[in-house]
């Protein structure tokens, strides 16, 4: 821990000595992102000011061999940012400058700190928006969103990260800084962006991303359907999507995580529902009409009790702010909650959802759903209480089994938020050695000597099961304890 | 999980810091989820870059410090100190973890536990146990202070090259100083009879909570305040008994005159049995309703009727606002004006008040209001805080005034900015005096009741 007064020297001549930590506080705060089952103290934390400077950082640590990683926001939920024993932490919070706008090629060029919405919120006076919304929005930064090719509710229709990136200026682990893609598509050549793009950190630090705007629609309806049962709910999202209409959105909250949100976002869900669907369509005012009755309809025969419009811009808000917010709301009803990221087929969803109660209920714990249903990308929130160390261990397994009921119908460990560190160890579980192997010769075309974010993603070869949990656990639970009895709520 | 050993643990009263906070009812710092929503609203951390100055970091630490996983030092107690207290990282939290009462808490204990600086320890021996609990200390630098100004010497220095000559922020210490009355307003209004204006209909008697710097200054705004509530039917009474909120003393960590103060304003209220309390402070506002948070079980306070005052607390705006009828029949002036609005935190954060007072000033007859463009953002004045740390709260205050040029740019018919907190008044006025920009700063209550005929 700390850096050697050499490096420490050498790190503060290129950034200034305020942009420089490795005391012990800072180093605590830095020991998990979104992702608090893991916890490793890093060796200090560099904040460089430009892409001038990173590229010095980067060079100094490259040639200290010592092992670096990009930090963001730290909204990752699958511990992209969280560090190995003795990784440096890169803050990229300083490089938040907007640059460019071109509202003729419909580009923005952004630093990878600048936040997500702020991108939307600049242009939507001129009547723009970034596409990528994820969850964390009004946090996480563009080059989180990058490293982990960012979904959100809104990509049903129009597709992730890598689908509204043109081009990218990346630093590699060594320091180089190369130019990938441009400022408009069909750039020549093999498909660098597409690699990078969800390359979870682990193939270069990106310093520049040129990201495409998308008109705002004519239109937007936003339906909450209401149902008594979740399997009722997951069919109503497959009659939706077989009837050939492609929402905009397509979201499923259960009845726990509506419990956590009406305590604090207050969004007006039925709380004797079991699940709610919400549905937004967007389109030419002429076409949603239709749209929108039709789905009503479709929802109305799978089995919805009612289903209700939003009647304005502030109902909209209101529900998509409790969507968006609910894995923190969770607060509410548990100090601590972990998030899989399973991604079935669609027509999955009903049986699926079925056994992800079910192994809930076999491992004693509390498993809310909150997910994208549209596109079959699960949420399972398995709520915890950090201070039970038993219950930490039976919070591992059920993970572990959720991701694997995904996989054996035919699903995948993540939509989303990453592989990263606890989900590494089941990619032998879908990939064969082969394919790691091949994974792995990629990488080290970027990343030859794995310095950069090391032990995320990819199992390193013949330490596949590999994984490290925590193992000091207080036994003092009681206080946690009652946050939950307060909600009411067994967790 | 890693445990971190700390160096240089802060004092020793007996109790370990885990004890102390677990005596706080402190169990909502489990609410916390880690989500990081907070980061992007936080003042601090948009000038800092770093977690463990934003909510989230000092929220880790306090939890570190209530596991017991953690020994306080004085970097925790720095992260801490630096936040400004603005309380938007409520506004942004979906948990809704009560980041307030638990920094305000954990400076408690800290307070007890720890030594402060030289500086810090006389500018809070002197303003928070001496001045700001004194009418008569408070009264007697009002007119030390409006002596001042008559000398001429603060203008002299901000506005002549004899300012280049002195530190930075003691030339800011002139724009700042508060437009002085040199006496008590509530001194002065305690046996007034300050009833509706014939021929309303009465809509109940309250009390005018006076404040601390705001009873000897800025007479105006209580005089508005007075006016408006007898003009739309209000009997007005002003309890000399009352005293400063405490607020400065608990955002500082003293407690224990807090709770003071707390009683002191309780009886001064209760025995008047008024139908409401009304306050023109948002910082005010915000503490008056918070009193119980001082009180844990194993305090004797515990039991008292807080309920009792913090359900009559009300501010001035929020209150006309309940009233659209009554304020839409008195006479107002009709000519056009674009006036400039900029959320108090402790209105908007603290109390979530924020579109009704909006509302209320932009329906008066040609009035338009437009928000700054940052208006949800703090002006780094946080109580005291621009006195004990001048360079970050500076920052906050450049971007508010870039803010505040912006909007001004978009408006430039506006002459006019509005803000309901006095430490807010104070703060964005000397940031626009030292920027030469062409507005006035005032209590949004002096704005109506100048628009206010007859």
């Amino acid at each position: 821990m700390a850096f050697a007064p050499r490096i420490r020297e050498e790190l503060t001549q290129i950034c200034g000595s305020k942009w420089v930590k490795d005391d012990e506080v800072t180093l605590y705060t830095y020991r998990s992102d979104g992702l608090t089952l893991y916890t490793k103290l890093p060796m200090g934390i560099v904040y460089p000011a430009n892409s001038e400077e990173l590229v010095r950082v980067v060079k100094v640590l490259y040639r200290e061999k010592l092992t670096f990683l990009a930090r963001g926001a730290g909204t990752g939920l699958s511990g992209g940012a969280v560090p190995q024993e003795d990784t440096v932490i890169i803050e990229m919070d300083r490089l938040k400058e907007i640059h460019d706008i071109d509202y003729i090629n419909r580009t923005i060029t952004v630093g990878p700190g600048v936040v997500n919405l702020r991108i939307s919120e600049k242009v939507r006076p001129n009547g723009y928006h970034f596409v990528p919304d994820p969850s964390s929005q009004k946090a996480c930064t563009i080059g989180g969103n990058v490293a982990e090719n960012s979904g959100g509710p809104h990509t049903l229709k129009y597709g992730v990260t890598v689908n509204h990136v043109l081009g990218m200026e990346v630093v590699l682990p060594d320091g180089e800084l190369i130019q990938v893609g441009g400022d408009f598509h069909n750039q020549p050549g093999p498909d660098l962006l597409g690699l990078i793009n969800g390359s979870e950190g682990t193939f270069g630090i990106v310093t520049k991303v040129v990201c495409r705007l998308t008109p705002n629609p004519e239109k937007a309806v936003t339906l909450l359907g209401i149902f008594d049962s979740v399997r009722c709910a997951c069919d109503a999202v497959s009659a939706v999507i077989r009837s050939g209409t492609v929402p905009a959105a397509l979201e499923l909250i259960d009845k726990t995580v509506i419990y956590a949100v009406e305590q604090t976002l207050k969004p007006g869900f039925p709380q004797d529902a079991e699940a709610v669907l919400i549905v937004e369509l967007e389109d030419l005012i002429d076409g949603i009409g239709n749209d929108a009755a039709k789905v009503e309809e479709l929802l109305m025969q799978n089995g919805a009790q009612k289903v209700e419009r939003a009647k304005d811009d502030a109902e909209r808000a209101r529900i998509w702010r409790a969507r968006k917010e609910s894995f923190g709301a969770i607060g509410r009803i548990s100090p601590s909650y972990y998030v899989q990221d399973g991604v079935i087929p669609r027509s999955k969803l009903p049986e699926v959802i079925e056994q992800v109660e079910a192994i809930g209920k076999k491992y004693n714990l509390t498993v809310a759903n909150v997910f994208h249903a549209g596109d079959g990308n699960l949420h399972p929130l398995i709520l915890y209480n950090y201070k039970d160390a038993d219950e930490v261990e039976r919070t591992h397994h059920a993970g572990e089994e959720i991701l694997k009921v995904c996989l054996s119908c035919g699903g995948a460990l993540s939509g989303e938020h990453g592989i990263g560190l606890e989900k590494r160890k089941l990619m032998t579980d879908l990939y064969s050695e082969n394919d790691l192997e091949n994974m792995n010769w990629v990488r080290e075309c970027f990343n030859p000597e794995s310095l950069l974010n090391p032990s995320k993603a990819i199992p390193t070869p013949g330490r596949c099961g590999e994984s490290k949990r925590p193992v000091h656990i207080s036994d003092d639970i009681a206080a946690s304890k009652m946050v939950a009895r307060k909600s009411g709520v067994a967790v | 999980m890693t445990t971190t050993t700390i160096q240089k643990p802060l004092g020793n009263s007996g109790q370990t810091i885990q004890q102390l906070l677990r005596g706080t009812d402190f169990d909502n710092i489990l609410t916390c989820v880690h989500c990081g929503l907070c980061l992007d609203n936080c003042p601090t951390y948009r000038e800092l870059h770093d977690e463990k100055e934003s909510p989230r970091g000092r929220l880790y630490l306090m939890r570190g410090l209530y596991d017991g996983e953690l020994d306080l030092t004085e970097e925790i107690k720095g992260s801490l100190d630096r936040c400004l207290g603005c309380r938007a990282c409520e506004t942004a939290c979906p948990s809704g973890v009560p980041y307030g009462e638990l920094l305000e808490k954990a400076r408690g204990v800290i307070h007890e536990t720890s030594s402060q600086g030289v500086i810090e320890q006389t500018l809070r021996t002197v303003l928070l146990k001496g001045l700001f609990r004194s009418t008569f200390l408070l009264s007697t630098a009002s007119k030390l202070l409006k002596l001042y100004a008559l000398t001429g010497l603060p203008k002299l220095i901000t506005n002549t090259a004899l300012g280049k000559f002195l530190p930075k922020s003691f030339v800011f210490q002139q724009h700042l100083l508060p437009d002085c009355s040199g006496r008590s307003f509530k001194q002065q209004h305690a046996h007034d009879d300050l009833q509706a204006v014939a021929g309303t209909k009465s809509l109940g008697r309250v009390g005018l909570f006076t404040g601390c710097v705001m009873d000897v200054s800025e007479a105006a705004v209580h005089e508005s305040t007075v006016r408006l509530l007898r003009a739309i039917g209000y009997d007005v009474v002003v309890p000399e008994e009352q005293g400063c909120c405490g607020a400065l003393h608990v955002h500082s960590g003293d407690r224990i005159t807090a709770r003071e103060l707390a009683e002191t304003n309780r009886q001064a209220f209760a025995e008047h049995n008024f139908d409401l309390v009304v306050t023109n402070a948002a910082g005010c506002s915000a503490q008056l309703k918070d009193y119980h948070h001082l009180f844990p079980k194993s305090d004797p306070g515990h039991n008292k009727d807080w309920k009792g005052l913090s359900s009559k607390i009300v501010d001035i705006l929020e209150l006309l606002s309940r009233h659209p009828e009554e304020v839409t029949q008195l006479s107002w002036r009709q000519d056009e004006d674009v006036v400039l609005y900029d959320a108090p935190c402790h209105l908007m954060h603290a109390q979530k008040i924020d579109a009704n007072p909006r509302q209320l000033v932009n329906s008066l007859p040609g009035v338009q209001l437009v928000p700054l463009t940052e208006s949800n953002w703090c002006c780094g004045s946080a109580g005291i805080y621009n006195l004990l740390q001048p360079e970050l709260a500076g920052d906050v205050l450049k971007r508010k005034i870039d803010s505040v040029r912006e909007t001004l740019e978009a408006n430039p018919k506006a002459t006019t900015l509005v803000t309901g907190n006095p430490g807010c008044l104070y703060q964005i006025r000397a940031g626009i005096r030292e920027a030469k920009l062409p507005l006035r700063v005032i209590h949004p209550a002096v704005y109506l009741a100048e628009r206010l005929q007859g």
